[in-house]
C-alpha cells in the first residue's frame, strides 16, 4: 500500500466518532424534508448544495455508497460491515487528495471536511432507512445480490 | 393635517361672519336663522377637523414583493432506466419509491 493510502486509512474509532457526531444533524433535517417519497430531498439539499468540491464526482458517489452500507448495518438484519473492506473503501474514495491541499494544515482541514460529509451522509441514510425500513433494506438486498457491484459487507 | 385644520378654521370663520352679518351700525333685524345656520356649519366643520385628528399617523408603504423561488437543485435529475432517478448534485441514484439505489449509484458514477 502506498504512503498516501496509509495516510488516509480510516480507523473504526474515527469513523464512529465522525458519524455519531452528525447523526443528530441528519435526524433534525429529516423532519423538514418533503414527504413525497422516502428520499429526504430538503435535507440532502442542505447538505450537498454549495458543497465545496473537496472530492471528485466519483469520490462523492463512493462515499455515498459507503455511508449507505454503514447505515444498512444499523437498520437491516443480516448485514455486518467488513471492517477491512470498509477501511479500504474509504481509503480508495479519498484518494487522490486534491492538489490544493499542500500543507499539513490544509490536509487536516480537507480530511475533516471529508469526514464531516461522510458522517452527515451516514446520518441522512439512517433517517431515510428508519423512515421506511422495508424499502431501504430491500435496496440493500439488491446491492448484496448484484455481483457486478462491490460492497463492504461481510 | 395642518392644511386640513387651516381650511376648516377658515370655513368656520366664514360661516360665523356670514351668520353675524356685516359689521357696523345697521338696522336691527332678526338674524336667528343665520346664527343657527352658522353654528350648524361650525359643528360640521369641527366634526371634520376632529375626524382628521384621529386618522392613523402611520404611512402605508407597499410591502416589497416576496423573493423569487430558489432554483430547483434537482432539476438536472435524470433516469438511467425506468424506475431509477439519479441526482447529480447529490451524486446518488434512488428508486422510484425513494429508496437509495447503491447499484445504480455505482454504475452511473463509479464506472
Amino acid at each position: 500500500m502506498s504512503p498516501a493510502m496509509t495516510k488516509f486509512r480510516f480507523t473504526g474509532a474515527l469513523l464512529a466518532a465522525a458519524t455519531a457526531a452528525f447523526i443528530g444533524i441528519g435526524a433534525a433535517h429529516a423532519q423538514d424534508a418533503a414527504e413525497d417519497d422516502l428520499r429526504l430531498d430538503d435535507a440532502w439539499g442542505d447538505l450537498v448544495i454549495d458543497q465545496e468540491p473537496i472530492l471528485t464526482d466519483l469520490q462523492f458517489a463512493e462515499l455515498n455508497n459507503l455511508a449507505f452500507q454503514a447505515a444498512v448495518t444499523k437498520i437491516c438484519d443480516g448485514f455486518d460491515l467488513d471492517q477491512k473492506k470498509f477501511a479500504e473503501g474509504v481509503s480508495t474514495a479519498t484518494n487522490p487528495a486534491p492538489q490544493t491541499a499542500d500543507t499539513p494544515d490544509e490536509m487536516k482541514q480537507w480530511e475533516t471536511a471529508v469526514y464531516f460529509r461522510l458522517g452527515a451522509s451516514y446520518g441522512l441514510f439512517l433517517a431515510e432507512g428508519n423512515a421506511h425500513a422495508e424499502k431501504f433494506c430491500q435496496s440493500a438486498a439488491d446491492l448484496k445480490a448484484d455481483p457486478e457491484v462491490p460492497n463492504v459487507w461481510q | 393635517m395642518a392644511r386640513a385644520m387651516l381650511a376648516a378654521l377658515g370655513a368656520a370663520t366664514l360661516a360665523v361672519t356670514t351668520a353675524l352679518g356685516p359689521v357696523g351700525p345697521v338696522a336691527a333685524k332678526d338674524n336667528t336663522g343665520a346664527i343657527v345656520g352658522g353654528l350648524v356649519a361650525g359643528a360640521v366643520i369641527g366634526a371634520a377637523v376632529a375626524s382628521s385628528v384621529n386618522h392613523p399617523k402611520d404611512i402605508y408603504v407597499k410591502p416589497a414583493p416576496p423573493p423569487p423561488p430558489k432554483p430547483d437543485p434537482w432539476q438536472n435529475a435524470f433516469s438511467p432506466k425506468p424506475g431509477v432517478k439519479c441526482y447529480p448534485v447529490q451524486h446518488a441514484c434512488y428508486n422510484k419509491n425513494g429508496a437509495y439505489n447503491a447499484n445504480w449509484t455505482w454504475k452511473v458514477y463509479q464506472k
